[in-house]
């Protein structure tokens, strides 16, 4: 039997109930900047209705990533769940999730083994593409993202050389 | 960064709280940040060179989290439109990574503190 050990979605359905069933209709966005949304509401609406991120489906049962696998690419989850399997902890993922970004900016590999467990809609972030204008930002914006994934991964200092 | 303000809040300050508006970035120079859920629990404690307020790089965004002085701690204060003009003439990628480095951010957190 699985045992579950944490969770983690956006509350679509209160989304839906506000009104926010389409990205791009005016009456979604009349609604994400009426500030009805919380933080992370805000940040699904705004990556789901993101043109500079490709689409993609997975059906049930994929793998998409190995623990121990190089990351070279992340995603952002629009709907379906998926779970994340790291030994004997099971984390459930659902929409709103975000996969692989940290441990791919910081080059480390993925830390998890993460399976669909039903159809999965995802956005996919090209690290290729985030790898290549890092470098030149100007500094704060480089610390910021340094320190960033470094909460999000939750060490205090990452390899040599990474960001 | 020495075009940024430099402020100072006592001990137990509160320098924001969750459903703010999100118009500043802090980087801590001396002491420690605490952050606080919407339940009023830490959840982490930063130091000198890390960032928090990381929404305010994104239009209209609402605090996530609160954030209070450990001791007395010394942050340099970027404002929104600070913020906008780093951003003006880099990758359109940034605001997207952003938004989900910061989505995987809370994603982790709620993992951490194991809700179901």
């Amino acid at each position: 039997m699985t045992t579950l050990s944490a969770s983690f979605e956006v509350d679509i359905a209160h989304l839906h109930e506000l009104g926010v069933i389409d990205p791009s209709s005016a009456r979604s966005l009349e609604i994400f900047t009426s500030g009805q949304l919380n933080s992370n509401e805000r940040l699904y609406f705004s990556l789901w209705g993101s043109k500079l991120l490709s689409s993609v489906s997975f059906e049930a049962k994929k793998k998409l990533f190995t623990q121990g696998e190089e990351v070279s690419v992340a995603y952002f989850i629009v709907s379906g769940h998926l779970l994340a399997i790291q030994g004997e902890r099971i984390e459930r993922m659902g929409p709103g999730s975000v996969i692989c970004l940290a441990e791919g900016l910081a080059g480390l590999p993925s830390a998890k083994t993460v399976i669909t467990v039903n159809a999965v809609q995802a956005r996919i972030i090209p690290l290729h593409k985030v790898d290549s204008f890092i470098p030149h930002l100007p500094q704060a914006l480089r610390d910021t993202i340094r320190t960033n994934v470094m909460r999000t991964l939750g060490v205090k200092q990452l390899p040599k050389g990474v960001l | 960064m020495s075009e940024f303000v430099s402020v100072t809040y006592a001990a137990g300050e509160r320098i924001f709280s969750v459903g703010d508006v999100a118009d500043q970035l802090f980087f801590i120079q001396q002491g420690q940040v605490e952050l606080l859920n919407a339940e009023g629990k830490v959840f982490t404690t930063l130091s000198a060179g890390e960032s928090f307020g990381e929404q305010a790089f994104l239009s209209g965004g609402i605090r996530g989290a609160s954030a209070q002085a450990s001791g007395e701690v010394t942050c340099l204060k970027i404002s929104s439109e600070q913020a906008n003009q780093m951003m003006a003439g880099t990758s359109p990628l940034l605001v997207p990574v952003f938004e989900a480095l910061l989505l995987q951010l809370n994603m982790n957190n709620a993992l951490r503190a194991g809700n179901l």
